[in-house]
């Protein structure tokens, strides 16, 4: 596939939905104002990335790493605004701390922070966003929500990212382990975001509870 | 990309696609099953809200019936008693005519304080002191036929058993408003109650000869609202028909709900 294609690609995607999110958003939330912090920083260090490969010699890698790093958290801090469980509040704020400890400690140790990808952090990261997206969905499973579910924000963007970040850590662990062309993993990945963002734009545009 | 990678791209992308189908698959089942639990419970519930409604109305006009009652029988019962007491204890008249004036006067008031007090016990169903639907039904008949406003039959086929006692009452009730109904807007000579004791209920057929009537809803007053309120707490059903040769004929079917109280 063309470089340039998938970049243009990876750009506009979350791109559109942040426009979408902010300028026609029709179901305004109290979480809204993650939604569109996540997706800014998603845009933002795609152009960055490019920026970085095409006018710089700096490495991406440390940047890649940060982004493992501040999105899962702005992440955590939107589902944080969409639960209304006091108990499981505490608990997010909890692990988003345990995120950051981790990832300190396991620089301290490896110290490979500029020439390697995070593995490690970006593990537990997605484990804990997949944990904190059930949870979220069993809440709204649990709720009157539960009777126009299609037509809720937070369904959506739970739907969105549990279908990025589950499909993608299969691939990611293979990828770690094994030898493969890196074009493969474009192409997926493409396809997930693509599959995310539709999710997000769905949110904006057509749902009506929270 | 040489063939190896292109085997790898297909593996990875039929993996990822399946695991993300499974997910979709898993994931809207659950929900829909949820939600069909949901809407399943709200119908229930509002149901029940339905039916404790409709129980809080019946209690609130017995109630009110109930202190009718007890009004007609210890007062306008008493004052009606006194006032015979004292006609009789009128001195000798002098003339035939005016004794025999106090002595119609005496009779009249005499069925007067009889129609007081059985109207007193129509209006008043303690459950406890209530003498049984058929019972009281046969009563209400013999009211109406003494009263030779018409010419009221009533019988029954199968073999009676008692019902859940406050269903007994309801019913009653449902059967005095169709009564009224019929002395005060039918115009009819006959009147006509069956009940048919079937093993899993009763059916009950009224029928008169009057002029029949507009049975689209809208015209429902707050008799006819009632008779349906009362019929949705027994979970029975009513049906109001036009009958060819003229007149209304009304159909209750009630159910036992449960077959093992009547053998209890
Ligand atoms: N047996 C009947 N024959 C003719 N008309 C009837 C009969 N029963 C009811 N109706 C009509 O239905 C209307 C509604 O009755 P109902 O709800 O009991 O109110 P109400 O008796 O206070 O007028 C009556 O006004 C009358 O016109
Ligand atoms: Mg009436």
């Amino acid at each position: 596939m063309n470089i340039y294609l998938y970049l243009a690609l990876v750009l506009i995607l979350p791109f559109s939905s942040l426009v979408i999110s902010l300028f026609f958003n029709r179901n305004k939330t109290n979480y809204d104002l993650y939604l569109n912090l996540g997706l800014g920083y998603m845009f933002f260090n795609e152009l960055l990335n490019l920026y970085i490969g095409v006018y710089t010699t700096l490495p991406q890698i440390p940047f890649a790493n940060i982004y493992c790093l501040i999105f899962p958290l702005i992440i955590y801090r939107l589902f944080y605004n969409i639960s209304n469980s006091e108990i499981f509040r505490k608990r997010i704020k909890f692990m988003a701390i345990g995120l950051m400890v981790f990832f300190i400690i396991d620089n301290l140790i490896q110290r490979d922070f500029f020439t390697n990808f995070q593995f490690h952090t970006y593990l537990v990261s997605t484990l804990i966003l997949i944990y904190i997206v059930t949870v979220i969905l069993l809440q709204i499973m649990k709720s009157d929500i539960i009777h126009e579910y299609l037509r809720s924000k937070s369904f959506w963007i739970s739907l969105g990212l549990l279908l990025f970040y589950v499909p993608f850590l299969p691939v990611i662990i293979t990828f770690e382990f094994m030898v493969v062309n890196f074009e493969i993993k474009n192409i997926i990945t493409l396809f997930l975001i693509m599959v995310m963002n539709f999710c997000f734009i769905y949110a904006s545009l057509w749902t009506k509870h929270r | 990309m040489d063939k190896t990678q292109v085997i790898y791209l297909i593996l990875f992308s039929v993996s990822v696609l399946l695991i993300m189908v499974s997910l979709v698959f898993v994931l809207f089942s659950v929900f829909n099953k949820r939600r069909m639990k949901f809407i399943i419970e709200k119908q229930e519930a509002e149901k029940q809200a339905e039916i404790e409604m409709a129980k809080i109305r019946i209690e609130n006009q017995e109630n009110l019936l109930k202190s009718i009652s007890w009004e007609l029988h210890d007062n306008i019962g008493q004052l009606l008693s006194v006032s015979k007491m004292q006609l009789s204890m009128l001195p000798e008249q002098p003339t035939d005519l005016s004794r025999k004036m106090v002595n119609d006067t005496l009779d009249v008031l005499s069925r007067v304080l009889e129609d007081v007090r059985s109207l007193s016990k129509s209006l008043n169903t303690d459950s406890v002191g209530f003498m049984g639907l058929v019972k009281a039904t046969g009563f209400e008949i013999d009211r109406l036929n003494r009263i030779k406003f018409l010419n009221a039959k009533f019988n029954i086929t199968g073999k009676p058993f008692p019902l859940k006692n406050d269903d007994e009452i309801v019913l009653f009730r449902i059967l005095q408003e169709l009564i009224s109904n019929v002395i005060k807007h039918a115009k009819a000579s006959e009147f006509e109650l069956h009940f048919h004791y079937a093993n899993n209920g009763l059916v009950i057929t009224a029928q008169d000869d009057g002029i029949g009537m507009d049975i689209s809803k809208e015209h429902y007053g707050i008799g006819l609202k009632n008779i349906v309120s009362r019929i949705k707490f027994l979970n029975g059903s009513i049906d109001f028909h036009n009958k060819n040769e003229g007149g209304v004929l009304t159909s209750i079917k009630y159910t036992i709900k449960d077959p093992d109280v009547m053998n209890a």
